[in-house]
């Protein structure tokens, strides 16, 4: 083969060129695999890295937009669902990453599960905590023991936890999760995200979803609050409803009862059972008010316990036998169990007796005719516990928690229920060191209430009073009652003269003051706030007169604030009894 | 048997590596082929590499002289043919095919 010159040049030029083209197929295939930093111009040098810069500056402009749109969302959003819908999906297509998952602590059985309430890029069922791998040792626990996040780069070579079934099978090799924070140091939850490619996060990933965690812990958090503020709202509402639903009921019959009282030819006994039916809507009336009142003064923290040595036995069995219960536990079967020797307390003896009255009224309340009812005190140590027990209409689980709170009522179609009676009884249960617990077996499964109270330290035996105070009369008292409220005064002192004492009744201070001379009583009962001259005023007057002997001084108002209190043992009285009077307390302050 | 004797300057000359790396000073891709290229020679202790670094991003002249386009870039200067290897050399067997070290 001859070859001329042009031939031989030719084929140079063509070897060359497939030199040449060699050369630009190795360029490009570095260039697809990212290995080329600089491209040389004509003119200079033109730097890869630009290309990338902007790349990773619109990734992270991406997360940004991310942060914002999620703050602005969980702060409008009141569906926690569809928050967390979104933020999976979203977190996915920002990091460009495989998985995406959002896991709420629960506590079963003492045990803390994780279930899964939102992800992306799985093929499970979300609730199914079992097909999450969420094992002790995967990665989500461990994030949630350790309270920290954890980054990972490859699980093959993970060794802070050891169950990676999850990652193999679907593929994962790297992730990063962190806590979704709730109150204080409680975590509510875990967030993560995982690539089926190693080594795909750094730390500004893992900051980046440590944000969004934050967002969503804040966003859980208000959404807590506004829901306790919403059923708080709610719960008012139905309470005042139903507030003024039972102010009004009582009305109705004492209504009914001074109509019929005022017929001239009743028979004495119809007269008694009408009296005896106005004074327990009366009775009921003021309790529904004292324990309005109780509940407002125990908020504000304005009531003192004026702590004194009480048998709680005989609390329980006065209680039983009020005449409200009376009736009401004749058609139940009412046991009480007692032990032999005395249950001491330091404590208030009037808080007791209004918490035993709110238990054992809960229990007949909520219990039906023929239906059991046992109220069981024993010692234990240095401390008393009752048990109150009913086979009523019981509690449902989801409500032996929140029984205590507020305007809860279990059944609101039952009648006299406020809904305030456990607070207060929880309230006054804590002042006194105790504890009350409820338990129920489910709805129509009977209830039981346990109280632990504290016994005194050296408990001594109340000196028993054998004689009945109500049975004795007043004769000999001489009583002056003032009160600018007529018909309460001629009221009280009908009441009084019929236990034989000698009464005179006046509508001023300045005419019990020129009664007094000619009247000269042994005790005077006066209301404070009245026209002109006050019961301060009135008291001060008399204590500066030289009487002898001087008047035992009761004032008789319906203030009961401790404020109040001071001011009347200042004007000069002997005892302050709040409206409307108690005859037995009179009683016992006349004869002793 | 008879032995060969080969001159001492041309032993030197087939053991000889006359390298130039074009890169781009403190981009990653360039750091990379650099370690690379040095673990290479130091796995390949018989062979003598003399290797010439040229920042591209100050003296891109030198590049153009050469035909270099891009960065990282090898060229094997000596023995000839002239070899250029494109990328972070980290097929280190391809690699050290191509500049004739085996």
């Amino acid at each position: 083969m001859h070859c001329s010159t042009h031939d031989i040049k030719t084929m140079s030029r063509i070897t060359e060129l497939e030199q040449r083209l060699a050369e630009v197929e190795a360029i490009l295939e570095a260039i697809r695999s990212q290995e080329i930093d600089a491209v040389i111009g004509y003119q200079d040098v033109m730097l890869l890295k630009l290309r990338k810069a902007e790349e990773k500056l619109k990734y992270n402009a991406r997360q940004q937009e991310l942060v914002v749109t999620l703050g602005i969302m969980a702060l409008r959003e009141r569906n926690l669902q569809k928050l967390f819908d979104f933020t999976t999906t979203q977190l996915k297509k920002t990091l460009g990453i495989s998985h995406t998952q959002i896991l709420e602590r629960r506590t079963i059985s003492d045990s803390e599960e994780l279930y899964m309430l939102s992800g992306a890029g799985w093929n499970f069922d979300s609730e199914n905590t079992e097909s999450a791998g969420l094992t002790i040792s995967s990665q989500s626990k461990f994030t949630l023991k350790s309270g920290l996040p954890v980054l990972t780069d490859d699980v093959r070579t993970e060794t802070r936890f050891t169950d990676n079934d999850l990652y193999n099978r679907y593929g994962i090799l790297s992730g990063i999760t962190c806590i979704i924070p709730s109150t204080g140091t409680f975590s509510w939850g875990v967030i993560a995200v995982y690539s089926d490619q190693p080594s795909s996060f750094t730390d500004y990933e893992l900051n980046f979803l440590v944000s969004i965690a934050n967002i969503l812990g804040d966003s859980i958090r208000r959404n807590r609050y506004e829901q306790v503020l919403r059923d708080a709202d709610i719960r008012k509402d139905e309470f005042l409803a139903t507030l003024a639903h039972e102010l009004r009921n009582p009305l109705a019959p004492l209504q009914s009862g001074l109509d019929a009282l005022s017929l001239s030819n009743l028979e004495p006994e119809t007269t008694c059972n009408i009296v005896h039916m106005m004074s327990r809507q009366i009775k009921h009336l003021v309790r529904l008010i004292d324990d309005l009142l109780d509940i407002s003064r125990i908020t504000h923290g304005k009531i003192t316990l004026e702590k004194k040595p009480v048998d709680l036995k005989e609390v329980i069995r006065e209680v039983i036998q009020l005449n409200e219960f009376n009736n009401e536990c004749l058609q139940r079967n009412v046991t009480v169990t007692l032990p032999d020797e005395p249950l001491i307390m330091y404590a208030d003896s009037i808080r007791i007796n209004q918490i035993m009255v709110n238990l054992i009224s809960n229990a007949v309340k909520y219990t039906d005719n023929h239906g059991c009812i046992d109220i069981i005190a024993a010692r234990d140590e240095d401390r008393v516990t009752i048990e109150i027990k009913d086979d009523g209409v019981g509690l449902a689980s989801d409500m032996l928690n929140s029984i205590f709170d507020m305007y809860v009522q279990v059944d609101p179609k039952r009648c006299g229920i406020l809904g305030i009676g456990l607070t207060l009884v929880r309230s006054l249960v804590k002042m006194h060191d105790g504890s009350i617990s409820a338990y129920s077996n489910g709805n129509n499964r009977g209830s039981k209430f346990v109280v632990s109270l504290p016994l005194a330290v050296q408990p001594k035996t109340r000196k028993k009073n054998a004689n009945n105070d109500q049975q004795k009369s007043l004769t000999g008292q001489r009583l002056l009652i003032i009160d600018d409220h007529r018909i309460a005064a001629d009221s009280l002192g009908k009441l009084l003269e019929m236990l034989n004492a000698e009464i005179s009744v006046v509508y001023d201070g300045t005419s019990a003051l020129q009664n007094l001379q000619s009247f000269k009583p042994t005790a005077i009962l006066s209301d404070i706030g009245m026209p002109e001259m006050d019961g301060y005023e009135l008291a001060k007057h008399i204590r500066s007169l030289p009487l002898d002997p001087q008047p035992t001084l009761i004032a008789l108002t319906g203030w009961g604030e401790n404020q109040h209190k001071i001011k009347i043992k200042q004007a000069g009285y002997d005892y302050h009894l709040v409206k409307p009077a108690d005859i037995t307390q009179l009683l016992k302050i006349f004869l002793h | 048997m008879s032995t060969v004797c080969i001159p001492d300057n041309e032993i030197a000359e087939e053991r000889l590596r006359r390298m130039i790396l074009f890169i781009a000073e403190g981009e990653p891709n360039s750091l990379i082929a650099q370690e690379n290229l040095k673990k290479i020679c130091d796995a390949h202790n018989k062979y003598e590499c003399h290797i010439q670094l040229v920042n591209v991003l100050e003296d891109y002249l030198t590049a153009q002289e050469y035909n270099v386009l891009v960065t990282p870039c090898l060229i094997l200067l000596c023995p000839s043919p002239r070899v250029s290897i494109v990328g972070t050399l980290k097929d280190s067997a391809s690699v050290c095919t191509a500049l004739r070290m085996i």
